[in-house]
């Protein structure tokens, strides 16, 4: 008894040593770690909807979107989808303006195949959604270029981009 | 050579050695790459002649680098090159199916322990390898005779959902596709040559084509169709039926065809890949050892 | 001269990677790239370094009986500390490396030694044995990374050597990183037996 108590009272003292020196560093890195979050969502919010100057986040009936301002009027909507990919979702970013037309891309994450899915975070490739509405056919192989040889992760990016523009017209 | 020749079970007689089994088959080979150059031209014959002499360089390097006796008279390294040619695109850069050749000898055979102790067929590894490294010109397809950049027709009926060529065009072998694997008449020659000679046997290839037929007609494709594109009948015949690289036994072949064409379905209709045959058989390759150890045949006299 | 073979011995005649082969689902996990391999490679370097020198510092006043809980607790402690720093400083490298950050926990090369060196050996001999495995772990993984980005992305620390779309895509995926391990540890075989 008193053996296992000594081993207990032991490898508390390392525990509490060991969450202590965690709770400093914590203390430390959180603030950092959160504005880096922070920073770059915001960057990648500004990237798809340059006009705007300050973000909401948007009312939708489904969907997660955040509202552009600039002065006091909305210009446009920024609207995050993870349409399923090649193997994981893609999570991505577009910004569509007051007009409903699409006027940014942004893949903020995806596990796409290195040099084959993986391009479509590519300019060249995003670039070719943009100017697209609600109405517009939005396929690969008809009105987009597909990444060669990675016809699913295109196809789940314009099903995004679809998908986005059907959520912001619910959104407030 | 010294007067008995010593080898690892299984001994199952045959009228010919390794030697005139693998130049038989190199032989029969040649029907398919005659149609390939016939409907790709010259460029599917340049190919074809620098994979295999690729092939059979890299063997005969390895062997003297390791210093062991050059075996590459044996033909094998000359069937894994031929194969190799007929199952890529017909316009594939020369420099890329070169490491492709390199590959298949240098890796998969040779490191493995050369001819008889390799895992995987060697061609097929390559071919894998190949579409890993460079995707876009593993599937840039030219339409026959005019060299004109197209889809493979699994390609336009499975992931387009479009009419594909017609039954007689896929027979023939006037459709896009890899250098080797178009015509059906001309592989089903070749077949018929080895089969004949009983260098192949049918349990593997029946099995492969047929449960591919059957398992199509299932789930609500056209089954013709499904047995006369892609690599089907190619990997059937003259890749399901490796000596090394499948099972033994003539139930243990006919347990191997049927895996691939489960596999082959899996992939062409549920997968990512219009076309399944090269990764189904690569599968089966890994079962090859486990498939020999359940389907031997009782010994005569021996208890279950 | 025993100190000096305290820190020798990792690098080569007994790098953790290629010769003693512990550690591998990172290795071959974050080689894709030189810098992923780098950063891999700093993370684990200082987690074994400290974690080598506080287990030799307490190693005569913990139990037998418990030693390998408090290890992982020792070593949890500096894997979670690396992996705030890193996500606050170098939060690129974080995402790149993902979970491979907080599994060196697991990682054999750091438990391994703390039970087979530091619990056995003073401070100065752990921490010099930290720093030796450390840098055995780099020289291999960062060669692994260096390997497969120049084959497999035509890139090297990220500078374009020659143009990507002729780079053999399938030497930054899974299989490359067994082919290059598998050849590099071939290499340093035959190097042993030539030196023999």
């Amino acid at each position: 008894m008193g053996k296992i108590a000594k081993l207990a009272m032991i490898l508390t003292v390392f525990c509490v040593i060991a969450s202590g020196s965690l709770a400093f560093v914590y203390l430390f890195t959180q603030p950092k770690i959160e504005t880096n979050a922070e920073k770059s969502f915001e960057m990648s919010l500004r990237e798809v909807l340059p006009v705007a100057e300050i973000f909401k986040a948007a009312k939708c009936s489904e969907g997660e979107a955040y509202i552009g301002i600039k002065g006091d009027k909305t210009v446009g909507l920024a609207v995050s989808v993870a349409p399923r990919g090649y193997s994981g979702a893609i999570k991505m970013l577009v910004g569509i303006n007051a007009d409903g037309k699409v006027i940014g891309v942004k893949v903020l994450d995806q596990r796409e195949t290195p040099g084959l899915g993986a391009n479509v975070v590519k300019r060249s490739f995003l670039a070719q959604f943009c100017g697209k509405t609600v109405k517009d056919e939005i396929e690969p192989k008809k009105d987009i270029d597909a990444i060669t040889g990675a016809t699913i992760s295109s196809r789940a990016v314009a099903r995004g981009v679809k998908e986005a523009l059907k959520t912001a017209k619910e959104c407030k | 050579m010294s007067a008995f020749d010593i080898s690892s079970p299984p001994h199952i007689r045959s009228p010919y050695g390794a030697n005139n089994i693998m130049w038989l088959v190199a032989i029969a080979l040649l029907l398919p790459s005659a149609a390939g150059v016939y409907f790709f031209g010259f460029a599917g014959l340049v190919l074809l002649v620098f994979t295999t002499i690729v092939a059979v360089l890299t063997e005969a390097i390895c062997q003297w680098l390791a210093k062991k006796p050059v075996t590459i008279g044996d033909g094998s390294a000359v069937v894994t090159g031929m194969l190799l040619a007929l199952i890529l695109p017909p316009t594939f850069p020369l420099w890329m199916a070169g490491i492709g050749a390199i590959f298949a000898i240098g890796l998969v055979k040779v490191l493995f322990g050369g001819l008889g102790f390799n895992i995987f067929n060697p061609a097929l590894a390559a071919r894998a390898f190949l579409l890993a490294s460079w995707p876009v010109a593993m599937t840039t397809w030219v339409r026959p005779f005019d060299a004109i950049t197209t889809a493979t027709p699994l390609y336009v009926v499975n992931k387009l959902h479009e009419a594909g060529p017609g039954y007689w065009n896929l027979f023939i072998g006037n459709r896009a596709g890899s250098l080797g694997e178009t015509s059906v008449l001309a592989i089903l020659i070749g077949a018929l040559i080895l089969l004949a000679a009983r260098v192949i046997d049918w349990p593997a290839p029946t099995a492969f084509i047929g449960s591919v037929g059957i398992l199509s007609w299932l789930l609500g494709h056209d089954p013709l169709f499904a047995m006369l594109s892609g690599g089907l009948i190619l990997g059937a015949f003259f890749m399901a039926t490796d000596y090394v690289t499948a099972p033994v036994t003539t139930k243990g072949r006919f347990i191997f065809g049927l895996g691939c064409g489960l596999m082959t379905v899996l992939i062409r209709y549920f997968g990512g890949f219009p076309e399944g045959v090269n990764y189904s058989i690569l599968f089966m390759n890994i079962f090859t050892p486990l498939i020999d150890k359940y389907a031997r045949p009782r010994l005569f006299g021996q208890r279950r | 001269m025993s100190l000096w073979k305290n820190f020798n011995q990792g690098i080569l005649k007994e790098n953790p990677v290629l010769r003693l082969m512990i550690g591998l689902c990172p290795v071959l996990a974050v080689s894709n790239s030189a810098i992923n391999a780098l950063g891999m490679s700093a993370a684990v370097a200082f987690v074994l370094t400290c974690s080598n020198l506080v287990v030799a510092a307490i190693r005569r006043i913990v139990p037998d009986e418990i030693r390998i809980p408090i290890f992982i607790i020792i070593i949890s402690t500096f894997v979670t500390i690396s992996d705030y720093v890193m996500q606050a400083f170098t939060p690129d490298l974080y995402k790149a490396l993902g979970v491979f950050v907080p599994l060196i926990v697991v990682n054999c090369i750091i438990l391994g030694r703390a039970e087979a060196f530091a619990y056995r050996n003073p401070v100065l001999n752990s921490v010099l044995d930290g720093l030796g495995m450390s840098l055995g772990f780099t020289v291999a993984l960062v060669s692994i990374g260096v390997i497969r980005e120049v084959l497999g992305a035509g890139s090297v620390f990220g500078i374009t050597l020659f143009n990507p779309a002729a780079a053999a895509t399938i030497m930054i995926l899974p299989p490359g990183a067994f082919i290059t391990i598998g050849f590099l540890m071939a290499f340093l075989n035959k190097l042993e037996n030539k030196v023999q």
